[in-house]
């Protein structure tokens, strides 16, 4: 085979690899721009903390299968989160009230009140892809998006 | 009329994967995205869905799952436009960032087997991961220096590369060009193909790495 029929070989195959991709597949990544925002500063994960690893690694079974802690940092605040059975309960750290929304890609939004220690909940659970903004009189921030 | 035919296939085929003259670098499509430009950002979909889609079909993922896979990706990657300091290493960024989502779909349903599988074929820092990543690389090359050819040439070079191959008389006269001319016109195009800067670039770094 010439360098030219290796060259059309592979040509064929880009294109029609690219052919195959789904439409919609393409579509939903350009929506995605949608949700970008330039305003908030992101807070990233810093630490996810699963009980049910830590035990198992221990060698004993866990008496509840999931408790999660999760943390995120920006520069000036952080956002501590634990996830329950049914709920999201959170704190800001240092304490400061405000609101806090919850983001799914599917569902829109769903706000609760950040109290003046810094405590939320959040119900239900969030079962897609989410991301939390947090608004106080200081703060604008925007977690990375995360799955439970 | 199986003339026709076979040419209408064909426009159906570039059509299908909105191929567009698309010459700028992975950096100015995403500083541009930056500023706000949603044209920008389609461009870099368009280029790199398909290597999203390649890994999902790896996990032989299903199309629900490729769908929450693809979506994820791309909001983190809105999510860090404004961090990305080499855009260059965005389609090694993109993989290992679907390999991750996959492998964390696959978990959630349970597949663990299959996961510990994955793993041990998809490992990131395996040869093979590198290879499939640069394989990747050199078809989003090859679509980008592709759709940089003129029409005549794109319709020579798919009459040519389609199965079962087009015959040259046919050839002639959907392209209304000399069976003579064929030959030499798809040499010329193959070798506008190769000297692209998109391809050319990956030729270079090919080079420089020793393959």
């Amino acid at each position: 085979m010439t360098n030219d029929d290796q060259l059309l070989v592979e040509l064929r195959e880009a294109i029609q690899s690219a052919g195959e991709v789904p439409e919609a597949f393409i579509a939903a990544g350009k929506a995605a721009f949608a949700w970008r925002t330039v305003d908030a500063e992101l807070a990233a994960l810093t630490d996810d903390f699963s009980a049910d690893d830590a035990v198992t690694g221990a060698g004993m079974r866990a008496e509840h299968a999931e408790v999660r802690a999760l943390s995120f940092h920006a520069r000036d605040i952080a956002i501590e989160l634990e996830v329950t059975s049914d709920a999201l309960l959170g704190q800001l750290v240092p304490a400061r009230s405000g609101t806090i929304e919850l983001q799914t890609p599917e569902d829109g939004h769903n706000t609760a009140a950040v109290d003046e220690s810094g405590w939320f909940t959040i119900r239900p659970l969030p079962t897609t892809m989410f991301r939390l903004h947090v608004r106080t009189a200081t703060d604008n921030v925007i977690t990375e998006w995360i799955t439970l | 009329m199986h003339a026709v035919v076979q040419s209408s296939h064909q426009v159906r085929l570039t059509a299908m994967i909105g191929l567009v003259h698309d010459d700028q670098s992975v950096a100015d499509l995403v500083a541009r995205a930056r500023n706000g430009d949603q044209i920008a950002w389609g461009r870099i979909v368009e280029r790199y869905a398909p290597l999203l889609w390649a890994m999902c079909q790896r996990f032989h993922l299903n199309r629900a799952d490729a769908d929450d896979v693809g979506a994820c990706v791309w909001l983190r990657l809105v999510e860090r436009l404004d961090t990305i300091r080499e855009p260059a290493a965005l389609p090694g960024w993109l993989a290992t960032t679907t390999r991750h989502e996959c492998l964390r779909v696959l978990r959630t349903k349970g597949r663990e087997t299959l996961v510990e599988d994955h793993e041990r074929v998809i490992d990131d820092s395996h040869p093979a991961a590198e290879d499939w990543l640069l394989a990747q690389e050199r078809l989003i090359a090859l679509r980008r220096a592709f759709a940089g050819l003129s029409e005549r040439c794109r319709q020579l070079l798919e009459l040519l590369f389609a199965d079962p191959v087009t015959p040259y008389d046919q050839i002639s006269t959907i392209l209304d060009m000399p069976v003579g001319a064929i030959g030499p016109t798809r040499q010329r195009c193959l070798g506008k193909l190769r000297s692209s800067p998109a391809l050319a670039a990956m030729v270079d770094a090919a080079a420089t790495d020793g393959r």
